[in-house]
């Protein structure tokens, strides 16, 4: 019996793993090679989904994780791009410093919002976190003196290395794929299952002996720090950062992403940003009213395929899964259900 | 990065614009010889201007909210849409005022019972992620559309010329056209009330509010009255919108800005409580209108400020009698 | 010799919604180790006792005591970790995980890893859900999403979550309720078996009066919030007042 359990784990672990593996590490390997091979125009595309995906990512956890459905987001995003866009370029602090900083102040409003707000749950949730978010869109706005307003801030290059774009992607490659990892540890802990625990049934888990608002406050700062990474990495990427990044529709496209590939996995919104930051930006090349089509297309995929695109085809996986005989031991959730 | 960068996240390339105050900029013109006095009472009057608009949209948005459950995101947007109807109506016709308000709220109704048909029917069972979903989605997509048909440059309402002139109270010049607003608001009020709790189909509102699914079973077509009930909360949106706009400069951001202060009112005065969203609406109102003297801008974070400290001290709402 | 303190005792308890008074001056004691039932008919108060007891409900009078402490004024999490575990009705657990994970989870919470960000501890802790599953007779679906159980798996479930607390009081809602005939004796015999195992007092509520005599020894008849009458079984059955209020006579 004892040997069982040990079996037992070391497939669990090869089996969660492995389909992962397979997809994640040919996945990286182009990341890394193809860019040697395009032009500049595509790497910057590809940057510019890196950083998308961890924004939504950094959403799901929230929302499919954790079960709060905000539309906040963009908050913390901007939040890290000014922080780290005025430390840069209006107090000539150093470039790690200032990328540094841009993730900690967003964890710091996160935390800051977060103590009062999860406590409330469905509608209060949403709007205060839409609220928050729309404040902070105001005080950038209208804070001339801090944030130069509608002017925004320009000129957010790095000098060295990392000014070549090819160079400034592979970082924002490196600090997306450890950004994930972490992610996807946190989701895959003690603390991540006890988080989706307390999604399916927070009066149970209370009932066991927990704190409930602690852990989402917990998941909520989380989430916030690594959308403010997505933000730091954005401001040098796009060169300068302007109030739209607080705007309300800066935190439709995680949002939106996450819906599209599938709020109850991990790489869903990894799917659905890619996708909607390709499908954008090849709009955006033949229409100036491309965020009209992806809201028409959003609000399709929400209305008739609620599972996002991954959740759809991992469905029909799972219903499968689900109904094989039960004395197949070899089944395992390949953590789609399992988050 | 040294080249030319690919430019912000592709769909944002267009100007935002964001006045200070979402309903009116108050000119404060004093009669000759006024006094900080006076200075005040005008702000108070403006901001009970304010108030009445505020309070006309959220208590549409409460209506949705007490009644189907939903909160409607796009409320903002109907609001907008109201004010930019009117405008069209404006300017493409001659119809008097009153009737081009009408005909604004009734076109903005319309939309409203589309997009409920359409979508908003599909998710009341789907729980808050799609309804939350449907509503953004709507919002976004009326914005654009706002965007696409009028620019994204602000435009005004000519007021209508024989409310032009000013009244002189006691030393505070006011617009009359204001004062048309506080009337026609209070008797949009008094409608929405006297329907509430006067007639059958506001019996009807008022149940489902309270338990939908008696309803149901009383054999009462749920659904239609979950149509009426969107249909009117967002004509109320429409009438707001309309009354305000000849007072403001319309831009396609003003429903994501109301939208706030629409959420502040609900939360601070309860759902379902009609008194409690007036008095909510009035307050913060007033609290826009006063801090502009002293210090633009703070009105809004302190009303944020106000919105948790509601929900941590009396989770219900000021004047709601229902549990939290 | 002394009689042992009871391990729960409920002295004057009593608990009014408006003006419906659900629970009204009830007094009982259980004694470590045996098995007492709760019967009456619905709505007489049973499922707000329980609440009382577990601490979801606040008593408006009366003590409650486990292990000579009082514990009416408690949290409910606090009650767990004193050693009160508790079902619910309606099967009460995490639908998007897999049964593992919901005994993984209880566990964690239970060594107070629940927030541990650090995979330390788990192969004990999996070896231990895993245990806890066999026991419950649900080895063959470790990882089935629990959401795609049956309800008489999803109950078994909670079972062994609720064990993984390492209870000393169990206190199951209306336990084979929704269960099919077949799949009731085996529960039935299962909980017998886990009481047994691990000394646990059980404490459940029951429609069915064969379950309760299967199961318990000492029965309370519960009637518009107050204790009708006590006793065994048997007792139970021939009870005048018992048969009246159960049968209309």
């Amino acid at each position: 019996m004892e040997s069982f359990s040990v079996i037992r784990f070391r497939r669990l672990k090869e089996i969660v793993l492995y389909p992962y593996a397979k997809v994640v590490a040919p996945l990286l390997i182009v990341l890394i090679v193809l860019p040697q091979f395009i032009p500049v125009i595509y790497i910057f595309q590809l940057d510019a989904i890196i950083i998308a995906v961890l924004f939504a990512v950094s959403l799901n956890l929230l929302m499919g994780y954790g079960g709060m459905i905000s539309f906040g987001h963009a908050a913390y995003y901007s939040l890290a791009a000014y922080t780290t866009a005025l430390l840069f370029n209006h107090h000539f602090v150093s470039f790690p410093l200032a990328f540094a900083a841009g993730p900690a102040l967003a964890a710091l409003g996160a935390a800051v919002l977060g103590v009062f707000v999860v406590r409330t749950g469905g509608h209060y949730f949403l709007m205060l976190t839409l609220a928050f978010s729309q404040l902070i869109f105001a005080v950038i706005y209208q804070w001339y003196e801090l944030t130069k307003g509608d002017d925004g801030i320009a000129g957010l290059f790095v000098q060295g290395l990392l000014g070549k774009p090819i160079n400034y992607y592979y970082f924002s490659l490196i600090v997306v794929v450890i950004s994930l990892t972490l992610i996807y540890g946190v989701l895959h802990s003690a603390f991540g299952y006890t988080l989706q625990a307390i999604r399916d049934n927070p009066a149970r888990v209370e009932a066991l002996g927990v704190r409930v608002n602690r852990y989402k406050l917990l998941a909520f700062v989380i989430a916030g720090y690594f959308a403010g990474v997505a933000g730091s990495l954005f401001a040098f990427f796009n060169g300068q950062v302007s109030p739209e990044v607080a705007y309300w529709t800066q935190s439709a496209e995680p949002f939106m992403s996450v819906i599209i590939g599938g709020i109850n996995s991990f790489f869903g919104p990894v799917l659905g940003a890619a996708l909607y930051q390709v499908i954008g930006t090849q709009l955006s090349r033949v229409t100036q009213h491309s965020l009209l089509i992806t809201g028409v297309v959003t609000l399709a995929v929400g209305l008739f395929f609620p599972r996002g695109i991954v959740g759809s085809i991992a469905e029909l996986h799972i219903f499968e899964r689900g109904e094989r005989r039960s004395d197949d031991n070899t089944t395992a959730d390949t953590g789609i259900s399992e988050g | 990065m040294a080249e030319e960068s690919l430019g912000t996240s592709y769909p944002l390339s267009y100007p935002l614009s964001y006045p200070l105050s979402y309903t009116f900029v108050p000119s404060p013109k004093i009669s000759s010889g006024g006094s900080f006095v006076e200075l005040i009472i005008q702000q108070l009057l403006s901001g009970l201007l304010q108030a009445l608009v505020l309070f006309l949209m959220s208590a549409g948005l409460m209506l949705i909210f007490g009644v189907s459950g939903v909160l409607n995101l796009a409320h903002g947007a109907f609001y907008m849409l109201g004010a930019y109807v009117l405008y069209t109506v404006t300017q493409y016709s001659t119809t008097p005022f009153w009737f081009a308000v009408v005909v604004s709220v009734l076109i903005v109704g319309c939309i409203g019972t589309v997009v409920e048909v359409l979508a908003l029917r599909r998710v009341y069972t789907g729980g808050l992620l799609y309804e939350a979903l449907v509503t953004f989605a709507t919002a976004i997509i009326i914005e654009e559309l706002v965007r696409i048909s009028w620019g994204s440059q602000q435009v005004t309402v000519p007021r209508p010329a024989f409310l032009g002139g000013e009244l002189n109270l006691w030393g505070v010049i006011l617009p009359s056209y204001q004062l048309v607003i506080l009337l026609a608001g209070v008797l949009v009020g008094l409608g929405l009330w006297w329907i509430l709790y006067h007639t059958r189909w506001g019996v009807f509102i008022r149940a489902a509010s309270m338990d939908r699914e008696m309803l149901a079973v009383l054999g009462v077509n749920v659904t239609r009255v979950f149509t009426s009930v969107f249909t009117i909360g967002v004509m109320l949106a429409g009438v707001a919108g309309a009354l305000a706009a000849p007072t403001l400069s319309l831009s396609p951001n003003m429903g994501s800005q109301i939208i706030m202060d629409a959420f502040a009112v609900v939360i601070l005065g309860g759902v379902g409580s009609l008194k409690g969203s007036l008095i909510s609406a009035v307050l913060i109102g007033e609290i826009h209108s006063v801090t502009l003297l002293f210090w633009p801008g703070i009105g809004m974070p302190l009303v944020f400020l106000l919105m948790v400290a509601i929900l941590l001290i009396r989770p219900q709402g000021i004047l709601s009698e229902r549990q939290a | 010799m002394t009689t042992p303190q009871p391990i729960l005792e409920l002295a004057r308890v009593s608990k009014a919604f408006g003006g419906v008074l659900a629970v009204s001056e009830v007094n009982l004691h259980l004694r470590r180790g045996l098995r007492y039932a709760l019967v009456g008919p619905n709505g007489a108060g049973k499922s707000t006792l329980f609440n009382l007891i577990t601490g979801q409900l606040r008593c408006d009078a009366g003590k409650i005591l486990f292990k000579a402490q009082p514990i009416q004024h408690l949290t409910p999490d606090r009650i767990c970790k004193l050693g009160i575990a508790r079902t619910f009705q309606i099967s009460s657990i995490f639908p998007r995980l897999s049964a593992l994970k919901n005994v993984e989870v209880a566990l964690a919470i239970h060594q107070g890893k629940g927030a541990s960000l650090m995979p330390k501890n788990y192969p004990y802790r999996q070896r231990r859900a895993i245990d806890l599953l066999r026991d419950v007779g649900l080895h063959n679906q470790l990882f089935r999403t629990v959401g795609t159980l049956s309800h008489g798996e999803q109950k078994l479930v909670e079972l062994a979550v609720t064990l993984a607390i390492e209870p000393a009081l169990l206190i199951l809602d209306e336990p084979t309720a929704g269960v099919g005939v077949r799949e009731r004796w085996g529960m039935v015999e299962l909980i017998d078996r886990i009481c047994r195992e691990k000394e646990l007092t059980l404490m459940l509520c029951e429609h069915d009066m064969g379950v309760v005599a299967e199961l318990c020894d000492w029965v309370a008849v519960l009637h518009r919030g107050s204790v009708l009458a006590e006793g065994t079984v048997d007792d139970i059955k021939q009870e005048e007042e018992v048969r009246r209020v159960y049968l209309g006579d």
